[in-house]
């Protein structure tokens, strides 16, 4: 069985600054990195390849400019096989739709992979819109935020979801697209080894042709959604301070709300 | 000259952050403290202390070590308001780039502002003074590669004890034949005695046919006090981190051998040994996100820290060249690797993890024992002895039943050896035991301070390195620049010993 992780270059979160004129990120100078969730998305892989024997090779795929290749060669460092990078200056500009769209053509090049592996979310955009629009595009289903793989065969995926109020154990057939939303914090450190595949490993670049893509459904073009404005948001929440002085009363007050707003069955 | 009413400056307070630097020597006394903001407020200072006969300390950052800024008697300069830089120059013979600053100014305040390169001494102690550590030949880590201060600087101009300011440039002053440099209407006749051919901060420069520049840097302030510098800088480039782990702490150390002649030469190799490496173990099981690494390779009893630079084209060369000497070593258990700076932050925060651990060890101890204090040896010997003092040091700890743990600059042959007593009887026999390790040290070649100085701390081990003659010909060139002591009373020498 062929496992795609899909990965996305983001901006360091801790080193960024918001351009208090247009509202984005400043990106320049800004050291870019692996997107956490997507590095979650490839622990989950390489734990599988690990312990079911059927997964026999792992692709990291992105979308992005040439240097984007370098969170290829992370992910190839952390456990995937191989890397494919679909770049192309027609790609620039891209919505989420779009975004999807190229990806899933990338993915069809590589043989149409059974298990596809997304982080939630990408850390700069938080859209977290493209697994569900790969899952569309490619007419395969989408299981969300995943905290554990119970089952893998050729044929089926047993999962168990995290939802709003609990985890929910979902079954379905193959190919299907997997997010995962969760991993461990203190992240794994590849040996000089690792690192040393990672930069012997050749990148498969894929250009819009290459990709078999459609002009039209490609970076600006392709894009139906607008980026119109972006504002920075506000706090605008008021706070209620209660300290050693009236402690027993900020204590009464909380109690009151809670008991007030718990919309749980007793 | 400036007249002193106009220079800033306050009543030192009980407590005063300025009676007491990192060393937190206790017994610090000063009536006030000035803040001059060039070099002619710094001089004019001098001068009128001089005309008082009046004793002062030299405060740089308080960053020290070894007591050197902590003042015992009369006023302190604190050089923070000297804090200006110029912007980055070309020297006209080479084309080398240089930067002046004046000597309050921080390696962070330097670093920062600098793009395109970098000054390469890293003493770890970043909020340090640039003039703090020309006086005290700083080096740290990569001066595996780089060399201490001393190679890094160009010029410095300095306030004499009588007032009068010296622009001195690398080149410019040497000592004769018979030792004697002539400088500002004086013979310096400079000591005589052999360094050690090792990393070294202890006691006055001295070779044959010595640069004057060389006398002040390392001088711990007692022969002037440094304005302004002139300092080398090299080019930025990337690096990739590694972690070598080895199965027990020898098998790390026998790598150090072979790592110091690869090539490229890393750019430092610091050492962890096998308590260290439990300790930081430890920590991570109680709290994981304190260290934010995960598991080290199983069996891992040593490690290796180092950094190698590679250019754009040869990453993978350094990649292949480092993983075959690894997996060629004799008792390799396993290797971190990181080339993003995300990632190398994390393994240099884990680096810098053990001295850090050490200090909360040695703070809960003090909440028993108020005056217990870590007692970490700054001994360096050449390459060929390094072995031998190891083993040395540790068996002499060992032997003794006291806590302890060993990490440092392996690369120059100079490890820590941090004693953490656990009441006042292991104090004591701790101190015991550094001069055992002291003298060892000088025995085979080596300093009892490779990087810290000798400061008011450690002046019994000067004596152990270079003798009663030679304590004798550095209180000479001191008085010959100082003839009433006023300037850092208490460095390097007794505090009542003038002449």
């Amino acid at each position: 069985m062929k496992v795609a992780v899909l990965v996305k270059q983001v901006p360091r979160t801790d080193k960024i600054k918001i351009d208090k004129e247009s509202g984005t990120l400043i990106r320049k100078g800004v050291e870019s990195i692996l997107n956490p969730y997507c590095e979650y998305g490839l622990d989950l892989a390489v734990s599988l390849k690990k312990k079911y024997g059927i997964i026999e090779e792992i692709t990291a795929f992105t979308m992005g400019p040439p240097g984007a290749e370098l969170v290829l060669r992370r992910s190839i460092a952390l456990g995937a096989d191989k890397g494919v990078l679909l770049s192309d200056k027609a790609f620039s500009g891209a919505d989420c739709w779009a975004t999807a769209y190229t990806l899933s053509c990338g993915l069809k090049t590589m043989g149409n992979p059974k298990l596809i592996i997304c982080g939630k979310q990408a850390i700069d955009g938080d859209t977290a819109q493209v697994p569900g629009e790969i899952s569309e595009i490619s007419g395969m289903p989408v299981l969300p935020y995943v905290l554990d793989i119970l089952e893998l065969t050729e044929e089926k995926i047993v999962v168990v979801s995290e939802f709003e109020n609990g985890t929910v154990t979902l079954e379905t057939s193959l190919p299907a697209v997997v997010t995962v939303g969760s991993g461990s914090n203190i992240r794994r450190i590849p040996s000089v080894n690792d690192v040393l595949k990672a930069y012997e490993s050749e990148i498969v670049v894929l250009d819009k042709t290459k990709a078999g893509c459609n002009d039209t459904d490609i970076g600006l073009k392709g894009s139906p959604t607008r980026v119109v404005k972006i504002e920075p948001a506000f706090s605008k929440g008021d706070c209620e301070m209660f300290d050693d002085g009236n402690f027993n009363e900020g204590f009464e007050k909380i109690k009151v709300f809670l008991m007030e707003n718990n919309d749980e069955e007793n | 000259m400036v007249e002193i009413k106009t220079i800033q400056k306050r009543t030192v307070k009980a407590d005063d952050v300025y009676l007491c630097d990192e060393s937190k020597m206790p017994g610090g006394k000063a009536e006030e403290v000035f803040f001059p903001k060039n070099i002619e407020e710094l001089s004019s200072l001098a001068a009128h202390f001089y005309s008082l006969k009046k004793p002062y300390t030299v405060f740089g950052r308080g960053t020290g070590i070894t007591g050197a800024s902590v003042p015992l008697e009369g006023a302190v300069i604190s050089l923070e308001k000297m804090n200006k830089i110029n912007d980055l120059a070309h020297c006209k013979q080479t084309g080398k780039p240089f930067l002046k600053a004046e000597s309050g100014v921080t390696l962070t305040e330097i670093k920062t502002s600098l793009e395109r390169f970098f000054y390469p001494v890293d003493p770890t102690e970043m909020s340090a003074s640039i003039g703090g550590t020309v006086v005290t030949n700083a080096s740290g880590a990569c001066s595996f590669k780089y060399g201490a201060t001393r190679k890094w600087i160009k010029s410095l101009k300095i306030v004499l004890p009588d007032g009068s300011v010296e622009r001195i440039e690398r080149g410019k002053y040497f000592a004769d034949n018979e030792g004697i440099i002539h400088f500002s209407g004086k013979k310096i006749k400079v000591p005589q005695y052999k360094m050690p051919e090792c990393k070294n901060a202890a006691g006055l420069y001295s070779c044959p046919g010595m640069d004057l520049i060389d006398l002040f840097i390392g001088s711990e302030g007692i022969l002037g006090i440094v304005g302004e510098v002139e300092i080398w800088l090299e080019k930025k480039f990337p690096a990739v981190s590694f972690i070598a782990f080895f199965e027990d702490e020898q098998k790390a150390v026998d790598f150090v051998g072979i790592l110091r002649n690869s090539d490229p030469k890393p750019e430092f190799i610091e050492y962890v040994d096998r308590l260290g490496l439990k300790m930081l173990k430890e920590k991570s099981a109680q709290d994981p996100a304190s260290l934010n690494i995960p598991p080290l390779p199983e069996n891992s009893e040593g490690g290796i820290f180092f950094d190698t630079a590679y250019n754009e084209g040869n990453i993978i060369e350094v990649l292949e060249k480092t993983n075959e000497i690894m997996s060629q070593a004799t008792g390799f258990t396993g290797s971190f690797c990181a080339w993003e700076n995300i990632e190398k932050e994390r393994i240099k925060f884990f680096r810098h993890a053990l001295p850090e651990t050490v200090n909360s060890f040695i703070s809960e101890i003090k909440r028993e024992y108020p005056d217990i204090h870590k007692l970490g040896t700054d001994i360096a010997v050449p390459h060929e002895n390094f072995n031998e003092m190891n083993l040395f040091s540790k068996n002499t700890i060992g032997r003794s039943g006291l806590k302890f743990v060993s990490f440092g600059h392996i690369g120059d042959s100079h490890i820590h050896f941090n004693i953490i007593p656990q009441n006042y009887d292991e104090l004591e026999e701790g101190k015991k035991i550094y001069g055992i390790l002291a003298a060892k040290a000088v025995e085979l070649g080596g300093t009892v301070s490779a990087e810290h100085g000798i400061g008011k701390l450690k002046r019994k081990y000067l004596e152990i390195m270079y003798g009663s003659k030679g304590i004798e010909e550095m209180r000479k060139v001191k008085k010959c620049l100082d003839p009433e002591f006023l300037l850092n009373r208490g460095n390097m020498f007794e505090p009542g010993e003038r002449s």
